[in-house]
């Protein structure tokens, strides 16, 4: 098993270096000319233009910025944003919480909700609250999540004013208007993937419910409820957990969506707005940073997995 | 165009209403099926093409290919695919070409995973030891042996990524990264028509039901294809 | 300056000292022109005009006895609102933007300089008629030939860290925006200034090489605020911290999520501001901003949609201010590019756009056709005698472009960006338009960097643009004009005819003479036409209703509109 780990680290840290110097040299490849963006309209004559790529570093031969940017990285300096000329760093560690905050919310609620459907449809398999339940989760994974997004945000923010329809508070300062800010954005991101979890228990219950073992269960005059929850659905929810760690994938996809719609600070507007104003540091950073996230998302999920399942063993 | 007629519900002359233009919603919707159909097409057959190629390479060969076409894949699969179409259609600039090349490229990840996994356990058949024996060259052997065994999943995986590519179409051109206008597509008329709401709810509500539909249609291909191709099920 | 003393003074806030009679003498030459924009905007019987109580006579004001309307002027803005101003609260803005940089000197857009012009002041400023009052500078006197300024500044005003402003910190500023390095958005016109002198403490002359009828106007936008000599000198960076002297101090900002400023408790405008704090926070996504007034997320959004006009207005919690304003759409032609290259074709296609549709598609009826020259109605050097010299008339168009030898028409590229509405919107009713005529005409829509990258390299055919003068003065149409300019530059137009009057129009001293030049200037523009005007567009904000004082700026003023926020207050 610690073998095991290791051997995961070190592939997974592999992994965000061949990253982070792909991203790095993508950018650099593209056009587009962040000089003129600084410079704006009427001020980027060619030889301003010169001069604040002279005073960027932006003249230097593409490996040296890259070897330059490289070692930063590796000292925890993510360098500096060419239109807020502040470090990126600190901006960035503001944002990152405020996304998985997003994420980990809407997860939470897609599995507390998604989990408890799937066993009632799988319970009642053709009957009422199946083909109920089964409908939501089809028209939930066909619409698109920012149509259901804005919709809770007209119908439940704009008409009713039931919660803010917009924005951020810090927890600091408001943790009630925190929480009620964070209602819409996660709700609307966790649909998708509560309707996927859903799909998803319910087909591994019902195949779970047809195994042998859960018939001798049955068989020996078990309770019901027994069977299903105490022999059943601990073997039906490992598929459920790779599920939900692939899920978190899709969730950090959807926030940039979520964040843009509900103006969500997060890091995902950070990158797109770093992304209109060809903020060449932040992109790098940004997408250095969600994808080291990501690849230890799917390092957890691994591990997890191993931990769970029983059949699974590790060398 | 006819301003004067803008932002219409429906009627019998426009069955769907009008846009901010005066322009027929349903023809618009009709014509924003053809750009999202289009592009989720030819995205799909890009992946499909490049990611088999991918899969059997890597999977045929091993060893160096193997790792040059997996670890490639792995690399793509460590951002989410929006984020990674977003960032490099903003900078190529929004086109239908950019488009298809963008998606395609993300979703070959799937089917060269997929292709992979099967290529090595056909790999070890014996038809297709068989055939090396008897002296068969590699391309025929990939083309007779190998290719005709592991396309049923692919199958499969095709129709639900149509569905995916449509999703991420939309999703960008909501942003307004994804087909310019004056062309229409499902997800820029959403993203136009979502400031509309307040005036005519009418002009969000069709390309959303088109999508979902559409979408829908896919997923309940790709279950249906995998219930019949499925050999555990098939009974 | 007594307890008693009217709002109207109280804004103005003259300093015990009595102005020279020179001085008089030419700011009511200067002030005219202003005036009599105000008095036209009474006249087409704006709402809140109608609604303002007579205030008090303003003889005391220099160069304002010439018209009644100068005191309407100076009485703070109370639009459809009542009662008296209650100090204190938190305003909320949701912005159109984030503003990239905190440095008053350099422009980067009218969200950015909302915020500017919270912390900083300039020596001058306008008041909502677009009349120059004083600011930071209590007076001042030009001499007779144009070529020496000298202000004096108003005294006991102290900068955010409590130092004392002298003519120091005025030097420091201008010698600033002259600096090369610094990429100021004024640097062409500040470097007329070939001479700075401090006189002492409180007074500094500024020596020109020419005349320049328009620089005084400069000196009231926030890209000329005077900074801090001791925080500039200190290593302090404007582009990320602020000391400065406005109605507000920046108190925290963290990029793209909130700018927050709170109240300057020594601030130089007896009683105000009257709020005690302003959170700025920029909104992506324009529905959005919306959605958050809407909400009652925001008090109030800039840029609202036009779309979203009418149901805001319709909306019984919210107020749009709005204005005419002097922001246009036009078409720039590159003219290095056939068939562009030829005036008679651009002519030709001047007759093809309808402005209408325009109007309907990209404003949702809030605009105003331009078929004349770009100077607007507001100003002094209107020329009404040019209007409907461009009207829709696609057949006079077809057999104008018979007569340049087009007669089955061309192919090109129209360039605009799929980034903002306007622009887009605009661009697809031009293009339709031109196929009406038989021109096969494509669209490229870029993201707004890509088309700003073009524009300055000069790489499309012919594009669609949204500017605004950017001071009232018509000398504005130099920097879109004159050979040399960033425009001219990128469309590759230049004209000696132009360019002579445009010289003429910025030395002269008489404002007959002035408008007699530009009439003239507006009519080689139009027979040339490099580029076709298109609409005036109104701009607007929308505010929920306990929000009081504020108000839309007219004309060019509107891009100064965040000026009001010091007189706005919250209803309880």
């Amino acid at each position: 098993m610690g073998a095991y780990i290791i051997r995961r680290l070190i592939q997974s840290a592999l992994l965000i270096f061949v990253i982070a110097s792909l991203v790095s040299i993508f950018i650099q490849l593209l056009p587009g000319d962040p000089a003129y963006i600084i410079l704006g309209e009427t001020n980027a004559t060619p030889e301003r233009v010169a001069a604040v790529r002279r005073e960027l570093g932006l003249d230097r031969p593409l490996l040296v910025q890259y070897a330059d940017w490289l070692s930063g990285v590796v000292r925890g300096d993510l360098g500096q944003s060419l239109t807020s000329k502040r470090p990126i760093g600190p901006d960035l560690a503001k944002r990152l919480p405020r996304t998985f905050e997003l994420i980990v919310a809407s997860m939470t609620l897609a599995v507390l909700l998604g989990i408890p459907a799937g066993i009632l449809a799988a319970k009642y398999r053709n009957r009422a609250p199946d083909v109920l339940v089964s409908l939501f989760s089809v028209i939930w994974i066909s619409t698109p999540v920012f149509v259901s997004g804005t919709l809770l945000l007209l119908v439940f923010g704009v008409k009713l004013r039931l919660l803010p329809a917009t924005g951020y508070v810090s927890f600091i300062d408001d943790p009630i208007e925190h929480l009620k800010r964070l209602v819409l954005p996660a709700t609307s991101l966790a649909l998708l993937d509560m309707a996927v979890i859903l799909r998803m228990t319910r087909s591994s219950l019902l195949e779970v419910l047809g195994e042998d073992y859960v018939r001798t269960a049955r068989a020996k005059g078990l309770a019901e409820s027994s069977v299903l929850f105490r022999h059943a659905l601990r073997n039906a929810l490992i598929p459920v957990v790779t599920i939900v760690g692939l899920q978190a994938g899709t969730l950090l996809g959807g926030t940039v969506l979520i964040e843009f719609i509900f103006n969500w600070p997060g890091v995902s507007s950070y990158l797109i707005s770093a992304i209109n104003q060809r903020d060449y540091p932040v992109v790098q950073a940004v997408v250095l940073v969600i994808a080291t996230i990501f690849v230890l998302l799917n390092l957890i999920t691994d591990l997890i997995y191993a931990v769970i399942d029983p059949r699974i063993k590790y060398a | 165009m006819n301003t004067a007629m803008q932002l219409q519900g429906p009627s019998w002359e426009h069955p769907f209403g009008t846009d901010e233009y005066g322009r027929d919603l349903m023809a618009r919707v009709m014509r924003g099926s053809r750009s999202s159909l289009i592009i989720a097409l030819s995205s799909v057959a890009l992946a499909t093409v490049v990611g088999i190629g991918f899969g059997i390479i890597g999977g045929y060969f091993g060893g160096f290919w193997e790792f040059v076409t997996m670890r490639t894949v792995d690399v793509l699969l460590t951002i989410p695919p929006i984020l990674l179409a977003i960032a490099v259609v903003a900078f190529l600039g929004p086109s239908r070409i950019n488009l298809i090349l963008v998606i395609g490229f993300l979703y070959m990840t799937r089917f060269a995973r997929l292709s992979f996994a099967s290529v090595v356990q056909v790999k070890q058949r014996e038809f297709v030891e068989a055939a090396r024996v008897i002296g068969a060259r590699t391309p025929h052997i990939i083309r007779t042996a190998i290719l005709p065994n592991i396309l049923a999943p692919i199958f499969v995986q095709i129709s639900l990524s149509l569905g995916f590519a449509i999703l991420l179409e939309s999703g960008l051109s909501f942003l307004g990264l994804g087909t310019p206008p004056p062309e229409p597509t499902w997800g820029n008329m959403i993203g136009v028509g979502r400031g509309f709401m307040q005036q005519s709810g009418w002009y969000v509500f069709w390309p959303a039901l088109a999508i979902s539909v559409t979408i829908l249609c896919c997923n309940m291909l790709g279950d249906g294809l995998r219930d019949a191709l499925d050999p555990r099920l098939r009974e | 300056m007594t307890e008693q003393a009217p709002a109207w003074a109280r804004l103005l806030d003259l300093s015990s000292r009595s102005l020279n009679r020179r001085t008089v003498v030419r700011l009511g030459a200067g002030a005219v022109g202003s005036l009599a924009a105000g008095a036209l905007l009474a006249a087409c019987g704006g709402e809140q005009e109608t609604q303002r109580e007579s205030a008090p006579t303003a003889t005391s004001v220099p160069g304002t006895q010439v018209s009644p309307t100068a005191d309407m002027a100076t009485t703070p803005a109370t639009s459809p609102s009542a009662g008296e101003p209650v100090r204190g609260g938190e305003l909320i803005y949701a912005l159109s933007s984030d503003p990239p940089n905190l440095d008053p000197h350099i422009s980067t857009g009218t969200a950015a300089r909302c915020v500017k012009l919270q912390l900083y002041n300039g020596l001058l400023r306008y008041n909502d008629e677009g009349e120059l009052l004083p600011d930071l500078a209590a007076e001042w006197e030009i001499s007779d030939d144009g070529l020496q300024y000298t202000f004096i500044l108003r005294e006991g005003v102290t900068f955010h860290d409590d130092t004392p402003l002298t003519a120091e910190d005025v030097k420091v500023s201008i010698e600033r925006i002259q600096d090369e390095a610094t990429g100021a958005t004024r640097k062409v016109e500040m470097s007329g200034i070939s001479e700075i002198t401090v006189e002492d403490e409180q007074t500094i002359i500024l020596k020109l090489e020419q005349p320049h009828a328009a620089l005084l106007e400069y000196f009231a936008q926030p890209e000329t605020a005077i900074l801090s000599k001791k925080f500039l000198e200190s290593g302090g960076d404007p582009n990320t911290t602020s000391v400065g002297t406005g109605p507000f101090k920046l108190l925290s900002r963290e990029p793209g999520v909130r700018i927050e400023v709170e109240r300057n408790q020594q601030y130089h405008h007896e009683g105000r501001p009257h709020l005690d704090k302003i959170i700025f926070i920029p909104y992506q996504d324009e529905n959005t901003r919306v959605s958050a007034v809407r909400g009652g997320d925001a008090h109030m959004a800039d840029y609202v949609p036009w779309k979203d006009m009418q149901s805001i207005e319709n909306d019984p919690n919210l107020r749009l201010e709005t204005g005419q304003n002097s922001a246009f759409m036009c078409i720039q032609y590159n003219v290095r590019v056939k068939p562009f290259d030829d005036p008679k074709v651009r002519v030709a296609l001047s007759y093809a756009y309808d402005r209408k549709a325009i109007i309907d598609a990209a404003f949702f009826g809030r605009a105003i056709e331009i078929t004349g020259g770009v100077i607007p109605p507001q100003s002094w050097a209107y020329n009404e005698e040019l209007e409907g010299t461009y009207t829709y008339d696609p057949e006079k168009a077809k057999q104008l472009l018979a007569e340049a030898g087009y007669a089955n028409g061309f192919s090109v590229t129209l360039m605009s960006t799929s980034q903002y509405g306007m622009h887009q919107s605009t661009a697809q009713v031009v293009q339709n338009n031109l196929q009406a005529i038989g021109i096969d005409c494509k669209l490229e829509l870029y993201d707004w960097q890509t088309v700003v990258q073009k524009h300055t390299k000069g790489e499309y055919q012919f594009r669609i643009h949204g500017l605004a003068p950017e001071i009232l003065d018509p000398d504005f149409l130099t920097n879109f004009f004159a050979s040399g300019s960033p425009h001219s530059k990128s469309t590759g137009f230049s004209d000696q005819e132009i360019d002579r009057l445009l010289q003429e129009g910025r030395a002269a001293q008489n404002q007959e003479q002035r408008k007699q030049i530009y009439k003239r200037l507006e009519q080689r523009i139009l027979e040339l036409a490099p580029w076709t005007f298109l609409v005036y567009r109104q701009d607007g904000e929308a505010l929920r209703r306990e929000v009081q004082g504020y108000k839309h700026l007219p004309g060019a003023l509107g891009f100064f509109s965040g000026i009001m926020l010091q007189e706005t207050w919250l209803q309880k």
